[in-house]
Parts: structure tokens; C-alpha cells; sequence
């Protein structure tokens, strides 16, 4: 057998550098894309993170080849062009088969990467793509004067490589120490923010804990400042169980499922999502717990969308407000209290539902930006406020205050600032001696008894080998989608379909969140929105919930609109006008131009639940162990479309406001594209319509109790965070007092 | 059989078996947390480089390890911070003028290089300080460093040379027949000619253990962080009225240090700040650079250090044969951590180092028994 010729061989260089300057072209003053190091970075990645691709490569590079006569390195640039053209839009022959997206979308990542990732990932020579942009990579932090308005940054760009380390910060703790106890008072499965917020409560309180993780320990802060290797490009951020069993996602039932193309990864290691949040901490309104009755109350029954399954949770804002505050003070959330009886009297939200405490400490500071969005929302008639957030802004139990520096949300935070599970109660828990932490655990069943209770849970370990952990409470705390999955491949002799699903419940009501952002350009100005943790945003509430009347409107609820920070190369360099191409000289001047000068005013508009979106089991889709997994079914419904029409046609008169001098609205897309993806196993005091109850307690499972977003009832316009870990504060209230007989 | 092994993974342990791999010795270095972990001194210093005002046994190893910071991080291969804007120590009064002059002809005499600076030369090196400061004594070639990236990079070069670091298990000596015959780790006998303790804090009562009757403490040490601000000071500064030690770090963030406790907290050695010493430690720093008023604190924190009566380590054998300590550095081990361990392995391997002689342990027995009494029991309000 003749050896296979190395790939990418020195010729394949040449044609990746030739892509790479067609792609992103030279100019008087930038070098092209092969200068800057893009061909080179995925040559070299192809022979390492990227080898998956390779084959995909060496036909796209020999099609580029056979669309030019004499080859794609010695064609003039017309001729380049025109192949890149047919590239792009698919037409060139020899292109191999892909389904859910195109070479040339995974080409143009790679490029983009090569571009403006960090350079210790070889790309980026010399800073020169970030040098181009004007974005000084990874900074310790900025100076508040840095984020006034048209400051140009003059700072040396630096590697994350290079970070100082002036923080001081403790280590991962010892997760375990000696045996594990058989039988704990409670074994919780999924080692994230609810998992072990649940468990630290559970210690504190003398009950024994052991938590499953299916991940790797780690701090949260192994990857800051890296874009690359956060979840949205190489989803190496701790996401390697979650890669395995990535849901298929179907707007209808009927259509065939493909695999869901999410937006964020999830984080399946220690910490879960709690290490890559955005950390925006912000409690729901008062009648979001009433959503359904005050709607009707207001609008008449005929007002509720057709096919929505909207319902009331089984508790008020009265009952969990004094867990908001608890959580508030675990997290450490800044932000700044509102006054509803006279919003002139509080720069706070004065929308905001009543509070027994002040915010553990004062709102992250407001960037110019955030200023500039402020005076014009106030312009509009609205009531801007600064967005609470896990973001400690003065020091707190041992983390460092926010340092405003450009990587935060999909990002573990470098000095702590940001809340973790790992940062706030893990090191107490775990010093209790009560809490054991297994990682590398991925549980595949709750086990029940003969009577149906829920008495453990059945474990592979790292090295494959399986386990059964007991425990006297089971609580299931992985993520929505892993939830309503562990519940229905739990079956058994008492629960044939799924522990929870007697009533056919599991899996209903599932809802996701729909980010319909609203850009603008800001021609002759510096926003430098690289600057600043993602939460430290100016927003407005107005349009949120009920807070304006919606008669007329053809729609209920509403929306928040926020001007978010964190605006970094790789990614935003793929934020485009329509009328703007993805490649060639017109994309690069874009790109260059508008860097620096691009807001975003980001939606997050109020979802319901429909009777026709919900999760399954893929019967045609298997994880790496032969498991089936989670089947979304999930389209947006007219009465969102409208809303999220209104939300941005308001969103673009404050952009425009603002001074933008061009405006474009994100395509409106469907599908799970979020983290806030919530219900499944939906919370209810009525079996019939949900899986638990206000507790988290399954209704039809003795000792089972699940918490997280998927026992939501619905989705109001507010991060759901918060409002997970009150939940989970709650359960664990509980569970202490059923003392163990739930 | 191990020649030595070293226990305690801070500056100072770390360095004594970088030292002693390269010179040859078969090493084993046991922690029981990792290396320069909270709430240790190594975890917790500010990270000065301060080659005067030190005890004269101190000179000769302050000035060889001043020679080498330049050139440690290329030996280590390795960012350890380095950033030499010198150190500053200023007189607010005529009085602490008198002081300074005293500091300045002592450190000249013990081959130190220090000037005594005013008026614009003083301004020139530290344009922000107050004019309340008069004067003062600069040493050109201090500065800082980080700590605990010194630590692990001196861990790690030892582990380039042969060493095997041990983490996550408490190692203890084992003595038979007044000799020690190396440590027990993790229920496992780990046979050892030598067997250094240089686990700081954490000897407060290891040593009586061994029938060692030295006089030594643990304090809670706090130091702040500021926000970040734009350059603006390239020395430390320190001052002679006042418990102080404030510079700016890489990062533009100003560190305030001195000899502030913090509050004891859990069982072992382990510290929390004081809210009341933060808001003083703060305004001593503000009282010297004005422009800290303008700035918030971004973090705050406490390690543990251990103490002496007289402020200087004991370094050297001690109790059984091949028990050797290197402890008890009193708040300023990290700028002679290279020589320390250079000595250290020198006088392990090589016979009795006459630099060392003056830091022998055994010095303690000459003490006043009702000052060391007042050492021990001092209390931490400040």
C-alpha cells in the first residue's frame, strides 16, 4: 500500500494562504489574511485539534484547485474570486456532501479564527489581525475611563498566556476524601449550580451529600481570556460529555431531527454552566408567577395564544422572595434597587418586585456606551437601569472584584469576579466533611425500589466501570435537557414510562429563549465594546411582561432590551449587515471598520409553551453509549413573532436614537439557539399538567426531586439563573424538612 | 534511599530543592496542600523585593539574591513578574529623616546600594507621593515579583532536574534512635538522609512535636488590592512612620501590604481581614500616594506567616541528627529565597555554609524567657 500523501501538504499550504488572502484580502495598510497567519493556524490545526476535518479540507482545497485553470494558487485574482464565490455558495463542484452547515461556513470560522483567536493557537501573527481591529486581547482589566466614549484603547496587545496574576485565589479543593458513603442522606446527580448550591445547603444543615458529575474538575478559570477555546468555537470549555449527546431539534412533529446547532455549549464538567454564564441576576416579576391568571384577568381568556399550555406556578413571588435574597447574597449579585413609587428616586428597575434586602453591593459601573443607551431609552419614555449580576464589584468572601476586562459570558471569570458554584459555596460544602464530589460520573438511571421510591442512582465511571449509589433522597440536577432524558431512561416496573411520566408529562412545556438582537454601527465613534464584563448593561424593563398595556397589540407578554458588552474579534466578525458579504474586500472593511463602533441591543423576549413543542427521546440518534438522545421539538408561534417584531422595531428607534448611522436586525431564527432552554419537567400542583411540584418533588416517584429550569413553568423576559437557584434553595429547605421521607 | 527530602512546597522549599537537584542530590519535596497554596505566606505575600533595611546577616545573601532576580526567570524558564522600579522608603518628618540616614550608612556599610534622595529626585521616582514626604532611601536594583508563580516555577525546574514533587499529602519525620530516618507519607515509609521542614506557619507546633522547644508564632498577614489604575508608580514604597509597604503590579493594580494581621479563622493556621485594619492599612496607603482615594479596593485577603522573636529564620540543623529547618522568615523570605536555597543545599550537602551560621536554631536558647513569653502572646489588633 502506497503511503497516503501528509496532509496538508507544502502545496495545500499554498492554497490556504491563497484562501486566506481572497478571502481577506491585503490592503495599503493591513496585511492579508495569509500575512497575518490564517492559512498557517489551520494547516496547523488540521494536524492537530482540527484533524476531524481534514478530509473535508482536502476536497474543498482540490475543488478551489479544479475551478481555476492551473490551479487555485496561480490563478489571477478574478478567477480566485469567482471559485470562492461558487465556494460560498456551494456551487462548486467536487465539494463535499455536509448537512447541517456548509464547508464554507466551517472554512470561514477557521479563517475568522486564524484571524483573530489569540496567537499562542498560532494565528494572529504578531497580534496583527487584533492590531487591525484595534482589540488588545487578553487585559488584566480596564480603567473606567477606558469605557467613556470615543477613547481610542492604546493599550499593547498581550496573550492570555501572558496574564499577570495579581489576584489572590485558592485552589480546587479536595473533592473527595476517602470512601464514598454507601448511603448519604441525599445523592444528587449533576455537580452544576443547582447540584451544588442544593448540596451545600444539605451539608450546612448536617445532612450527608454525595453529587455525581459526569465532567472533570477544574476551578472555572483554566480558560479566560481564550476565545478560541470557549464553548461557542472549539467547545472545549469543559463541554465533553455534552458533545456526545448533543440534542436533534425538529420544528414539527413529523420532520426528520437534526442535530442542534446550539449557539453556546453546555458545560458539562464541574460547575456546570455556572462557570460560563453571563451572570445576569435578576429576580422574575410579581406576576410572572401568575402569568396565566393575570393575563386573563387583564386580557380575557380568548387572549391566551391557541396551543399554549401557559400556566401559574405553584408558588408566589411572596414565597420565594426570601430565597431570592439568600441566593443574592450566595452569589454576591450587584445591581442597584429601583423605586416603584418614583423611578426619578433610584436609578434601579422600578418594574423590579418588592425586595426584604438591599443588593449585596452596587451595580457594576455604567460604560459610556451604557450611558449613551441610558439617555436615549429615558429619550423614549423608558426607565433604563443597570442589570443586576453575580459580579462581585467590591471584594466578597475571598473573590476579587470585576476588573471590566473583555471575556465573561461562555467564559470562566480569571479572577473569580463572577459567580461559580466553585467560588461560592463549594470550598464551605466540602469542609463540612458531609459532601463527597464524584466526578467523571455519568449516571444513566435513577434506580427505584419495589415500591417505586427513588433510593439511588446507577453510575459508569471514568474507567467504564458501573456503580449503584444510594442515597435517601435522589435529586436530579443536570441540565432541562438532561433532566427529562435521565427521567424517561429511568423506567421500571412502577414506572414504565419514565419516572414523572404517569400523566405523559415529561418532556411538555419544554420552552427556549429566541435572542432576536438588534445591531448598529455607530459611524465616527468608539464604543469599544470589547471592554466590560457582558452584564455591565444599561436595560430597560418597560416592555417586559405586563408592563404596558398590550391591548391592540395581537400579542401578550413582552421583552427586555439591554446594551450588552463583550464584543470579541472572532465572533464579531462574523456579525454582519445583510447587505455585507462574508469574504473578500468588502467583508474586511467592514470588519475593520466597524469593530470598534458596533452596539448591540440584545431582546430576550417572554417565550410560552405550546402543546406542540416539547422533548422526547430520538429514536434514531444515539449517544456514544448507545442511549438515545433528546428529541427537541420546537417552533416559535405567532404570538412571539409578534412580540419579538414589536421588540425590535422599538429596540432599532432607541439604536437609531443612539446615533447608529446603520441599523440591522438579526435574522429571526427558531430553534434551541440559547442556554435558557427551560421546562420539560414542568412545575404544578395538578399531575396532570406537571412532573413536580413546587418543591421540585416528583409527583408519582417517592424521594425524587429534580430542580433546575426544567421545572419552570414558563419563561418570562429575565435570566433564569436567579431564579434556579432559589428554586434549588427552596427544594433543599425542603427536603431537610421531609427529612428524607419525601 | 532519598538524599533529602524537603517538606513544605513554598518559595523556600521550592528554591532548597531546585538547589539541591541541581546540585546533584536526589530529592522528594512533600506538600500536603500544592505548591504556594491559600492561606500559605508564599500564596499570600506582596511580592517585594526589598534588599535593604535587613538585618546585617541578612546582607550577604540579600545582595547575591538581588543579583539574580534579573536572571531567574530565564534560569526557571519561567514569567515569575519580575519588574525591578526599586524600592522607596520615606521619611515624613525630620525626625524620620534622622531614621532614614541611619538606614542608609548601615546598608552602605554592608555593601547595600542605596542613595538618599529629596526634592525633585524624590519626585522624579515617585511623582504621585504626597509632599508631605520629605525624603528618602532608594534602592535602585528591589522591586517585586509574584510568589507563588516563583514557587511553581522553581517546583517545576526541580522536577526538570530529577525531583519528585509530592502534593496532597502531609508528610511526617520519623525519628529512630535521635536520628531521623526520613518521613512517613501517606501510611508509606519514604527513607531520607536529610529531612528539611520548611512548612512556615504550619511549624507553630509541628516542632514541639519533635521535642524541638524553639520559640516561634503564626500571624495572619492581610494585603489589598486596588481597581486598576494607569501606571503611574514604578517603586515599592514604604515609610518609615507608618506600617506600609504599597506598589503597583503588573496589572495597574496597587498592592498594599505592611504589617497588618488578619483574624484567625478554622483550625489550622488560617486567616481572615480585618474590616477595621482594611480601612486603616487603606488611608496609610492614601496618606502616601493621594490618588489611592480616588480608587476602590478590588480584593483583599490573608495569609499566615511564621515568626521569630528576633524576625530572622532559623536555618540550619536542628533536634535529631538530619532534622534541618528553614523556617520562621518573619515576613521577608521571598526576596532571599534564591540564596536561601542555594546556602540551604550547600550546607546539606557540602558541610556548614558560614553565611548560615548566624540563623542556627539553637540561638533561641539564649532568649529572654519572659520576652519571648510577650513574642508569643501578642495580640493582633493593631
Amino acid at each position: 500500500m502506497p503511503q497516503a500523501a501528509p496532509f496538508p501538504s507544502e502545496a495545500d499550504r499554498r492554497t490556504l494562504d491563497a484562501l486566506a488572502d481572497t478571502v481577506f484580502p491585503p490592503r495599503g495598510d493591513a496585511p492579508g489574511g495569509a500575512a497575518i497567519g490564517a492559512g498557517a493556524y489551520i494547516a496547523a490545526a488540521l494536524a492537530g485539534a482540527y484533524a476531524a476535518h481534514a478530509e473535508e479540507y482536502r476536497q474543498v482545497l482540490a475543488a478551489l484547485d479544479a475551478a481555476c485553470p492551473g490551479g487555485f494558487v496561480a490563478a489571477a485574482a478574478d478567477a480566485r474570486a469567482r471559485a470562492v464565490d461558487a465556494f460560498e455558495k456551494g456551487a462548486l463542484p467536487g465539494l463535499p456532501p455536509t448537512t447541517d452547515r456548509s464547508s464554507f461556513d466551517l472554512v470561514w470560522r477557521h479563517l475568522r479564527e486564524g484571524l483573530f483567536a489569540d496567537p499562542e493557537h498560532g494565528g494572529n501573527r504578531d497580534f496583527s489581525g487584533w492590531r487591525l481591529l484595534g482589540f488588545p486581547g487578553a487585559q488584566f482589566g480596564y480603567r473606567a475611563e477606558e469605557q467613556a466614549l470615543d477613547t481610542p484603547v492604546t493599550r499593547a496587545p498581550a496573550s492570555a498566556a501572558d496574564l499577570p496574576q495579581s489576584a489572590r485565589l485558592p485552589p480546587l479543593p479536595t473533592l473527595r476524601r476517602g470512601r464514598v458513603p454507601a448511603e448519604p442522606d441525599a445523592v444528587v446527580i449533576g455537580g452544576g449550580a443547582a447540584g451544588l448550591m442544593l448540596a451545600h445547603r444539605l451539608v450546612m444543615a448536617g445532612r450527608t451529600v454525595v453529587v455525581l458529575e459526569a465532567g472533570p474538575p477544574r476551578t472555572g478559570r483554566e480558560r479566560a481570556m481564550d476565545e478560541l477555546s470557549a464553548t461557542a468555537f472549539r467547545n472545549e470549555g469543559g463541554t465533553a460529555k455534552f458533545n456526545r449527546e448533543v440534542p436533534t431539534w425538529r420544528r414539527h412533529a413529523g420532520e426528520r431531527a437534526r442535530r442542534a446547532v446550539m449557539s453556546q455549549g453546555l458545560e458539562t464538567a464541574l460547575g456546570g454552566n455556572s462557570v460560563a454564564w453571563g451572570a445576569v441576576a435578576m429576580r422574575f416579576y410579581e406576576d410572572d408567577f401568575r402569568v396565566r391568571s393575570s393575563t386573563v384577568a387583564r386580557y380575557g381568556e380568548a387572549s391566551i395564544p391557541a396551543g399554549s399550555t401557559l400556566a401559574d406556578w405553584p408558588l408566589s413571588y411572596a414565597d420565594l422572595e426570601p430565597f431570592y435574597a439568600q441566593a443574592e447574597r450566595l452569589l454576591g449579585v450587584s445591581g442597584q434597587a429601583g423605586h416603584p413609587a418614583d423611578p426619578a428616586r433610584s436609578r434601579g428597575n422600578p418594574f423590579e418586585a418588592p425586595r426584604s434586602d438591599p443588593y449585596p453591593m452596587p451595580a457594576l459601573r455604567t460604560s459610556g456606551l451604557g450611558a449613551l443607551f441610558a439617555e436615549a431609552a429615558r429619550a423614549e419614555g423608558y426607565h433604563p437601569f443597570p442589570l443586576p449580576a453575580a459580579i462581585a464589584t467590591t471584594p466578597w468572601r475571598g473573590r476579587h472584584a470585576c476588573t471590566y476586562c473583555s471575556f465573561c459570558s461562555r467564559f470562566g471569570c480569571h479572577v473569580d469576579a463572577k459567580a461559580s458554584a466553585q467560588n461560592t459555596v463549594l470550598a464551605e460544602a466540602l469542609d463540612s466533611g458531609r459532601l463527597t464530589v464524584v466526578t467523571g460520573a455519568r449516571v444513566l438511571s435513577i434506580v427505584t425500589d419495589e415500591s417505586g421510591r427513588a433510593v439511588g442512582a446507577r453510575y459508569r465511571d471514568a474507567d467504564g466501570e458501573l456503580h449503584v449509589q444510594g442515597g435517601g433522597t435522589v435529586v436530579l440536577a443536570t441540565y432541562a435537557f438532561e433532566n427529562s432524558r435521565m427521567l424517561l431512561l429511568s423506567a421500571g416496573p412502577r414506572h414504565r414510562r419514565g419516572l414523572g411520566n404517569e400523566t405523559g408529562q415529561v418532556g411538555r412545556h419544554y420552552l427556549t429563549r429566541q435572542q432576536p438582537s438588534v445591531y448598529g454601527v455607530f459611524e465616527g465613534r468608539l464604543l469599544n465594546r470589547f471592554i466590560g464584563p457582558t452584564a455591565q448593561a444599561m436595560a430597560i424593563a418597560d416592555l417586559s411582561a405586563d408592563h404596558f398595556d398590550h391591548s391592540g397589540l395581537g400579542f401578550i407578554r413582552g421583552g427586555r432590551i439591554a446594551a450588552f458588552n463583550q464584543y470579541l474579534p472572532t465572533e464579531a466578525s462574523g456579525v454582519l449587515p445583510p447587505d455585507v458579504p462574508r469574504w473578500g474586500a468588502p467583508w474586511r472593511d467592514f470588519v475593520l471598520d466597524a469593530y470598534p463602533r458596533t452596539a448591540m441591543l440584545f431582546i430576550d423576549p417572554e417565550m410560552l409553551p405550546y402543546e406542540s413543542n416539547g422533548l422526547d427521546l430520538d429514536p434514531d440518534v444515539n449517544d456514544d453509549l448507545g442511549r438515545p438522545v433528546i428529541r427537541i421539538t420546537f417552533d416559535v408561534h405567532d404570538n412571539e413573532r409578534r412580540l419579538i417584531a414589536f421588540l425590535q422595531e422599538r429596540a432599532l428607534r432607541i439604536a437609531r436614537r443612539m446615533g447608529a448611522t446603520r441599523t440591522w436586525t438579526r435574522p429571526a431564527l427558531t430553534g434551541p439557539i440559547s442556554t435558557h432552554d427551560v421546562g420539560g419537567t414542568r412545575m404544578g400542583s395538578d399531575p396532570r399538567g406537571s412532573v413536580v411540584d413546587g418543591f421540585g418533588r416528583v409527583h408519582d416517584t417517592p424521594g425524587l426531586v429534580v430542580v433546575g429550569g426544567s421545572t419552570f413553568a414558563s419563561l418570562p423576559a429575565v435570566n433564569p439563573a436567579l431564579t434556579i437557584v432559589a428554586l434549588t434553595l427552596r427544594a433543599a429547605d425542603r427536603i431537610i424538612a421531609d427529612g428524607g421521607r419525601a | 534511599m532519598t538524599d533529602v527530602v524537603v517538606v513544605g512546597g513554598g518559595v523556600t522549599g521550592t528554591s532548597i530543592a531546585y538547589h539541591l537537584a541541581r546540585d546533584g542530590a536526589s530529592v522528594v519535596l512533600v506538600d500536603k496542600a500544592g505548591i504556594a497554596e491559600a492561606p500559605a505566606a508564599t500564596w499570600a505575600s506582596a511580592g517585594g523585593l526589598r534588599s535593604q533595611g535587613r538585618h546585617a546577616p541578612d546582607r550577604p545573601l540579600t545582595l547575591e539574591a538581588a543579583a539574580r532576580w534579573p536572571t531567574l526567570p530565564d534560569e526557571l524558564d519561567a514569567d515569575l513578574e519580575v519588574r525591578l522600579g526599586g524600592h522607596l522608603h520615606v521619611a515624613e518628618t525630620d525626625r524620620e529623616i534622622a531614621a532614614l540616614e541611619e538606614r542608609v550608612a548601615a546598608d552602605r556599610a554592608g555593601g547595600i546600594a542605596i542613595e538618599l534622595v529629596s526634592g525633585d529626585a524624590l519626585r522624579q521616582l515617585a511623582p504621585g507621593l504626597t509632599p508631605r514626604a520629605l525624603a528618602g532611601a532608594y534602592t535602585a536594583g528591589d522591586g517585586q515579583a509574584h510568589p507563588a508563580r516563583t514557587a511553581r516555577a522553581f517546583a517545576r525546574a526541580a522536577r526538570r532536574l530529577g525531583a519528585t514533587i509530592r502534593t496532597g499529602s502531609a508528610a511526617t519525620p520519623v525519628v529512630a534512635a535521635d536520628r531521623v530516618q526520613g518521613v512517613e507519607v501517606d501510611g508509606t515509609r519514604l527513607p531520607a538522609g536529610t529531612v528539611v521542614l520548611a512548612t512556615g506557619a504550619w511549624s507553630v507546633g509541628g516542632l514541639a512535636a519533635l521535642g524541638l522547644a524553639l520559640p516561634l508564632r503564626w500571624r495572619g498577614l492581610q494585603m489589598l488590592l486596588s481597581e486598576v489604575a494607569a501606571p503611574a508608580l514604578a517603586p515599592t514604597v514604604t515609610a518609615v512612620g507608618r506600617n506600609l509597604s504599597l506598589k503597583q503590579s503588573p496589572t495597574g493594580q496597587y498592592m498594599i501590604g505592611g504589617r497588618w494581621f488578619g483574624r484567625p479563622a478554622g483550625e489550622g493556621p488560617a486567616a481572615v481581614p480585618i474590616d477595621a485594619h482594611v480601612a486603616r492599612q487603606w488611608s496609610s496607603a492614601a496618606a502616601i500616594l493621594p490618588a489611592l482615594a480616588g480608587l476602590r479596593l478590588a480584593q483583599s485577603w490573608a495569609g499566615v506567616e511564621a515568626q521569630t522573636p528576633d524576625a530572622m529564620p532559623y536555618l540550619g540543623p536542628a533536634g535529631p541528627s538530619g532534622l534541618y529547618l528553614a523556617l520562621g522568615f518573619s515576613n521577608h523570605g521571598f526576596q532571599i529565597s534564591p540564596a536561601v536555597g542555594l546556602h540551604v543545599a550547600r550546607d546539606i550537602l557540602a558541610g556548614p555554609d558560614p553565611l548560615l551560621a548566624p540563623f542556627a536554631p539553637d540561638r533561641a536558647a539564649g532568649a529572654d524567657p519572659a520576652a519571648t513569653r510577650a513574642f508569643l502572646d501578642e495580640g493582633i489588633l493593631l
